[in-house]
């Protein structure tokens, strides 16, 4: 309570809350521009940070951090193309919503969401480090491999109507992640065709402007002319979602999806865009709702928005506790703190309490900042919508320029995206769903880290699967589902399986 | 009117191109390129050396580190391949450099680069957990032997500790059950839970376990005790030589795109000098188990070839 009370006293200055608002404002914008990111956002003002006190410094950080992970909302839900990877699962019904006119509403749900998912794991972060520490350490190469295929197998399955397309594409990301100089020893060139360019793989940013900007673009520009939407809205000063959106029946779909938000971001390396994408299908499958999934529902905004702000504070654990950044931003914090003389570690919950628990309060309060700017910041976004197409795309392509040439500083990578912009154009136009592809791509090194690095301790595929642990429930569930979801979709087959459904089905169909 | 303003710009240009270094370097920020991930062994000395010469010695610019990982180092390396010769852009240069070349992962050498200089050396260590059964390194041997092939041994594969394993079972005739742990600081978790028996790595990427009483360091890679671990026995002790410790110790230098102008790698290893010779730089440095090793460019370029044989040599005789 002691080091609580320090904790709140050093935080709540006028200093380290402007800090954390400005940080918050910067990462909104960075997060709803595609194109950037938030890396990119702390890598500008960390020179500024590093200039600053320890608390401001990682409260500043703290803010981008929350606030880009939210930010990328805003164009996932009114241009149908993610501002950051985080974003992906919320264009699935945010975006339908925005079609219905409901653009503001859409933006309202995301932004709440987001901030009961980030304060969630503020909530947790407090009080379950120490524990949550232990879970994250038990998990072996071989569970994160495991928990990887299912995540792959499940989004697989059910994103998009057609199981087949849905791995086919899964497997194109996998196969993209494969490009570049091998995980593990670095020994083989993969898919380079000779291009030295291309040994570093492909970044993150880059993709997925390739794969959702360029196409979403493409199909635009061929109906300029079609009626966009009416984005009609009501006038208000501070938009929260309206009662029916925001009542107490969503409490389950918002615990379900903290929490697994929280422990997708335990696990290194996953990140919010898998925590969304989980929740999402999680949701799908236990939440029923009225309007449906992918037709513009409040529960799936919710399903995405809440779980991938849930991540954040569950990434923090294991970067206090063990020294492990689960992200790029998150090490960038973490560095941040080891320049400042703080040795995170196994003994900062013993030789630096108080600080555990400031951080926790930054990330709360970059929460609510998020929660308060991105409201007030409502009826600005949703004009977006009323721009004319033929103003807004031209500017979107210019950001996105911009955008995949700071990642390397080279024009190589914008031949890269045009590739790529045709490839998810032809995949998008023949029914092929995108969400896997980008989670292929996502999961893929770490995936083949893993299970290297598994067979390196165990010898053999088989040994691997021997030797029961979550890993192989996991293995094993997800070739279940696979097989199920296939099995079910022959009409043949599933009709001799189940008589009884066949029979139900087709009386409803005459 | 046109072709005047032209002209006009013209020749501000070429003037601003000239006076670039007359001015006083540096103009603008300078980048460094860690070529690892953040807050690894290589990020944490490369940003207290930048955080010295942004505040003293940069005519008020910055020296920024910027991490571009992946691919052991190859990707950050290329990316300042590739980058202009203007003074601006440098890159970390571990050790591990030397060895991927030898191993026949990497094409290029030092040469490739301007080398600059020689800045910090940090020192490996062999590490178990502290309920661990092995208390010497002589242990970990005898077991090795009586079991070959079934001590588990965490390196990151592709970097300096690979090598170490390499010299070790050369040395005393064993074989370990290598296992990847990864190049980043992802290591301590896999030993904490007890996934590899016996692990290398940096002591300042340990220490603070062997602190909190989870490890214990059976031995380390330098020719003397190291002052912060006074009970800790050296390799050389344990009877290797300095020509096979030669390929187990980590040096990081500063290297540039070839090209690079020579009164700004000049600035720049002065920059490295000042900082390495600083008070406050060798005892942030000292706590977290860092040496500031300064090496001017003449003198780092003749040590970079004498490296560049021996990891070669050690590589021949060992590794066919």
């Amino acid at each position: 309570m002691q080091d609580f009370l320090t904790a709140a006293v050093s935080i709540l200055t006028p200093e380290v809350l402007a800090l954390i608002f400005a940080g918050t404002f910067v990462g909104i914008i960075f997060g709803a521009i595609p194109g950037l990111n938030t890396p990119i956002a702390v890598a500008l003002l960390l020179p500024f940070a590093y200039k600053l006190e320890t608390i401001p410094a990682v409260a500043l950080l703290l803010g981008v951090y929350m606030g880009g992970i939210s930010g990328g909302l805003v164009s996932a839900i009114l241009l149908r193309i993610p501002g950051t990877a985080a974003a992906i699962a919320t264009t699935f019904d945010g975006y339908p919503m925005t079609r219905r006119g409901k653009a503001a509403e859409a933006l309202a749900i995301g932004t709440f969401g987001s901030f009961l998912g980030g304060a969630f794991s503020a909530i947790v972060l407090a009080f379950l480090a120490k524990p949550l520490t232990q879970i994250a350490l038990k998990f072996s190469p071989w569970d994160y491999f495991g928990l990887m295929l299912f995540a792959l197998s499940l989004v697989s399955v059910l994103v998009g109507k057609n199981v087949l397309k849905g791995y086919m594409s899964m497997l194109i990301g996998l196969l993209i992640s494969c490009m570049g100089l091998s995980a593990i020893d670095a020994m083989a060139k993969r898919f380079t065709m000779g291009m030295p360019q291309l040994q570093g793989g492909i970044s993150m940013v880059i993709l997925i402007i390739g794969i959702y900007a360029i196409p979403e673009i493409l199909s635009a520009a061929g109906k300029l002319n079609e009626d966009t939407t009416t984005a009609e809205f009501e006038k208000k000063r501070f938009y929260v979602p309206s009662k029916e959106n925001r009542g107490p029946r969503y409490w389950w779909l918002w615990l379900q999806s903290s929490i697994i938000g929280t422990f997708i971001g335990i696990l290194p390396g996953l990140g919010s865009s898998t925590g969304a994408m989980l929740s999402y299908s999680a949701a799908q499958k236990t939440v029923k709702s009225e309007v449906g999934y992918g037709n513009g529902c409040a529960e799936g905004i919710y399903a995405s928005e809440v779980a991938n702000n849930a991540v954040t504070g569950g990434a923090l654990i294991p970067m206090l506790s063990l020294g492990i950044p689960g992200d790029s931003v998150t090490a960038v914090i973490m560095a941040a703190l080891i320049l400042k003389g703080v040795q995170v570690g196994p003994l900062l919950f013993v030789t630096n309490a108080p600080l555990i628990y400031q951080i926790v309060l930054a990330t709360f309060f970059a929460n609510l900042a998020m929660f308060i700017i991105q409201s007030l910041g409502i009826p600005l976004f949703a004009k977006i919508v009323k721009v004319p197409r033929y103003i807004l795309l031209p500017l979107i392509v210019m950001c996105i320029a911009i955008g995949c040439v700071s990642v390397n500083n080279r024009l190589f990578d914008f031949a890269v995206v045009l590739v790529l912009g045709i490839l998810g154009y032809t995949l998008e136009k023949n029914g092929y769903p995108l969400p896997p592809l980008l989670l292929g791509f996502i999961l893929g090194k770490d995936m083949e880290t893993y299970l290297r690095r598994s067979l390196m301790t165990h010898g053999t595929f088989g040994a691997c699967m021997s030797n029961f642990s979550v890993g192989t429930v996991l293995v094993v569930v997800a070739a279940l589902i696979t097989v199920a979801a296939l099995v079910m979709k022959n009409e043949v087959i599933a009709n001799k399986l189940f008589p009884k459904r066949a029979a139900k089905k087709a009386a409803q169909g005459k | 009117m046109k072709k005047l303003f032209a002209l006009v710009m013209a020749i501000a240009m070429v003037l601003t191109a000239t006076s670039a270094f007359a001015a006083g370097y540096p103009e603008k920020d300078i980048t460094l390129v860690n070529p690892y991930e953040a807050g690894g062994t290589s990020d944490i000395p490369s940003r207290i050396f930048a955080d010295y010469i942004s505040n003293n010695c940069a005519n008020g610019h910055l020296m920024n580190v910027n991490c571009i990982g992946g691919a052991g180092g190859a990707v950050g390396a290329q990316a300042v391949m590739d980058s202009p010769a203007d003074g601006y852009t440098f890159l970390v240069a571990p050790a591990g450099f030397a060895m991927k070349y030898a191993q026949g992962t990497l094409d290029w050498t030092y040469e490739a680069f301007d080398p600059v200089c020689l800045y910090v050396t940090s020192v490996l260590s062999i590490v178990v957990r502290a309920d661990s059964p092995y208390r010497t390194y002589q242990d970990v041997v005898d077991a090795a032997k009586a079991n070959p092939g079934t001590v588990k041994m965490g390196i990151a594969t592709g970097g300096l500790p690979q090598f170490s394993v390499y010299a070790m079972e050369a040395h005393d005739g064993i074989k370990f059950q290598t296992i990847d742990i990864g190049g980043n600081t992802v290591k301590s978790a896999e030993l904490l839970a007890g996934r590899v028996d016996v692990m290398i790595d940096a002591v300042g990427g340990v220490q603070e376990y062997v602190k909190s009483g989870d490890f214990r360091i059976l031995t380390v890679f330098s020719a003397e005790r190291l002052p912060s671990f006074p009970e800790v026995p050296t390799m050389l002790e344990a009877g290797f030589t300095s020509d096979e410790m030669s390929v187990m110790n980590q040096v990081f230098g500063v290297w540039a795109p070839k090209g690079t102008p020579a009164e700004a790698i000049a600035a720049v290893s002065k920059m490295f000098g000042a900082a390495a010779a600083d008070a406050g730089v060798v005892e942030q440095l000292g706590a977290k188990n860092y040496t500031a090793t300064y090496m001017d460019t003449p003198e780092y370029t003749e040590y970079l070839a004498a490296m560049y044989t021996n990891f070669v040599n050690f590589a021949n005789e060992f590794m066919k």
